[in-house]
């Protein structure tokens, strides 16, 4: 089977440059920092519930920061992919071949995930160390790392689509980062104003002990699942159980959180993954399309 | 191989084509010629399947672009008037990532690649970052990338342009050979003694539309159509001197000479009898002429007349 081009191409041309080991420490290194603050004194201090604990914080912490690490890392990669081509006046060349817009959009995709699974898996050994200090299973840290991967997966869908109606990578960049935010805002924001006000408020709480899983997750607004962060915390709660506390700081989330608590954690974050991936495959057929059309803006008149 | 007919492209107000009616044979190697925004790029991305037509219709090998554009693809080459590149890549990784995207296996590719280095005398620069070569090797390049599935039809908008005038003689022999394989080359470029050289046939385009459209012979009629003759004389002429030397000319060819202080000059069709019974008649009224030539206009002097016209 033929690799695609345009990835094989852009992974020689990433591996080559200098800032790409360098992106690599920095991300590690930050992890690193992270686990080493929230760990220290661990070691030879003997394993009491207390470290144990301290080290299941110390991976909700490091998954975090992975978390938010994607989300600034994955718009400014896949935003300036169509629109870089376009910079260099490469994307034409590429039209006039026999690649198509899916092999273009496609090449583009795995380009930037592959480095962005590249990171997250050399953060992966930094992750252990919450494995082996008691506080997480090695399944958890496999299924977070997937579950990062697919909302860098979606991320980055979000920075091609943009990236296919813009011209310049700049702006694409900063449109990407916009809809990013929107994406998230907007998602929490009508949960808070839309049906989940309406139905989580006052006594409703105390009536969801009747409800079956399946009227609750009804009951939820549909817009909340689209948000990744809502997938992921409730993947963490699943798998530590200690998020409670931290979530009682927020009344909404809290009111999201008893729901997802009641519902049960895996579903709630099982249907993020696929509510995530769907609109994922939606951006990329979309971007598909805009290139198919003419490339969305297109290169300015000549005679 | 290039058919199009009532092509119009329109860009919200402006109309960078109008009705374009071409035809191109297969093997000919053809100019495009017009002044900056006649619409020769315009007309060659929508060859290039870049572009769609506002109406019209273009058929490249017996295929419309616009409704076909992938089968069109396998056919054209282009080679536009912008070098895109890349940074860290060689220049045998560039062409390979375009021979990838036209669907060249990974082991034909190599021998391709290399076949293409050795025409275009770059064989040497194979390991060479792209950015770091010249402006004519990056042409070349593109020349190459432009070749890579062995299209039956070569666009190529301005290959040589903003190239010193080594690089582009280099430039010219390279299309020359391209020439003589047999293959359809669409050539556009600014200078037009290069053309007349390179092309079997030619089309002029001035603002959207195609005002001549001819084999090479056509126009060289036009040129040698548009000769002066120019007879010199030993010395400057007296009055009483140029007034027979007038008179003679009208007596002759039946045009008027335009006269300055040694030499006459008349714009007449090329004919060497004619030429020869007025240099007899002014030599036998005593003229001492001592050179005769005659000044043929260039491809620009007729490029210029037709879009007057």
């Amino acid at each position: 089977m033929m690799l695609n081009p345009i990835f094989e191409s852009s992974a020689r041309r990433r591996m080559r440059s200098v800032r790409t080991p360098l992106l690599i420490t920095a991300y590690v290194g930050a992890l690193l920092a992270v686990a080493v603050m929230l760990l220290e004194g661990f070691y030879g201090a003997g394993m009491t519930i207390d470290w144990m604990r301290r080290s299941v914080e110390a991976y909700i912490w490091m998954t975090a920061g992975q978390f938010f690490l994607i989300l600034l890392a994955a718009p400014a990669l896949s935003a300036g992919s169509i629109a870089g081509e376009r910079e260099r006046q490469t994307f034409d060349l590429l039209m006039v071949t026999q690649i198509g817009a899916w092999g273009i959009v496609s090449g583009k995709l795995m380009e930037n995930l592959a480095f962005l699974l590249l990171l997250l898996f050399s953060g992966v050994p930094v992750m252990l160390m919450a494995w082996m200090t008691g506080g997480v299973s090695l399944g958890a840290i496999c299924c977070t790392t997937i579950y990062l991967a697919a909302i860098a997966f979606s991320a980055l869908t979000v920075g091609l689509f943009v990236s296919s109606l813009m011209k310049r990578s700049l702006t694409a960049i900063l449109a990407s980062y916009m809809a990013v935010f929107l994406i998230g805002a907007l998602s929490w924001g009508l949960a808070k104003h839309g049906p989940l006000a309406a139905h989580y408020t006052g006594k409703t709480i105390e009536l969801m002990a009747d409800m079956t899983a399946g009227e609750i997750l009804k009951g939820m607004p549909v817009t909340i699942f689209l948000n990744p962060a809502v997938g992921l915390v409730t993947l963490l709660a699943s798998q530590t159980g200690i998020l409670h506390r931290t979530m009682e700081s927020t009344l909404r989330l809290y009111h999201i959180y008893t729901a997802a608590k009641a519902a049960g954690f895996a579903s709630v974050s099982l249907i993020c993954l696929a509510a995530m991936l769907a609109a994922a495959g939606l951006l990329l057929a979309g971007t598909v399309l805009i290139l198919r059309a003419g490339g969305g803006r297109r290169r300015t008149k000549k005679s | 191989m290039i058919q199009c007919e009532k092509l119009s492209r329109r860009y919200g107000q402006l109309l960078a084509l109008d009705q374009l009616d071409l035809h191109v044979d297969a093997g000919e190697v053809h100019g495009f010629v017009g002044p900056n925004g006649a619409g020769k790029s315009t007309a060659m991305r929508i060859f290039a399947t870049l572009l769609s037509p506002t109406s019209g219709r273009a058929m490249i090998g017996g295929v419309d672009v616009a409704a076909d554009p992938e089968a069109a693809r396998k056919v054209i080459g282009y080679m536009p008037d912008f070098f895109g590149v890349y940074d860290n890549l060689k220049a045998w990784e560039y062409l390979d990532l375009y021979a990838g995207c036209m669907r060249i296996s990974a082991k034909a590719r190599r021998r391709r690649i290399d076949e293409l280095l050795d025409m275009t005398g770059m064989r040497d620069k194979r390991e060479r970052y792209v950015d770091d070569l010249s402006r004519g090797m990056k042409q070349r390049l593109c020349l190459c990338r432009a070749m890579l599935h062995d299209p039956e039809l070569l666009i190529l908008d301005e290959p040589a342009s903003g190239m010193d005038p080594r690089s582009r003689a280099e430039m010219r022999d390279i299309l020359r050979e391209i020439g003589r394989t047999g293959k359809t080359v669409l050539i556009s470029s600014h200078i037009l003694p290069e053309l007349s050289e390179l092309c079997s046939s030619m089309s002029i385009l001035d603002k959207g539309k195609l005002v001549f459209s001819g084999q090479m012979d056509e126009l060289e009629k036009k040129i040698h159509a548009a000769a002066t003759l120019v007879i010199e004389f030993d010395k400057a002429l007296d009055d009483a001197e140029r007034e027979l030397a007038a008179e003679v000319c009208r007596r002759v060819t039946g045009a008027e000479a335009a006269m300055d202080e040694g030499r006459c000059r008349i714009d007449m069709p090329e004919d060497r009898a004619q030429d020869a019974a007025l240099l007899r008649d002014l030599i036998g009224a005593g003229l001492r002429v001592c050179a005769c030539h005659r000044d043929k206009a260039t491809l620009e002097d007729v490029f210029m007349e037709v879009i007057r016209e």
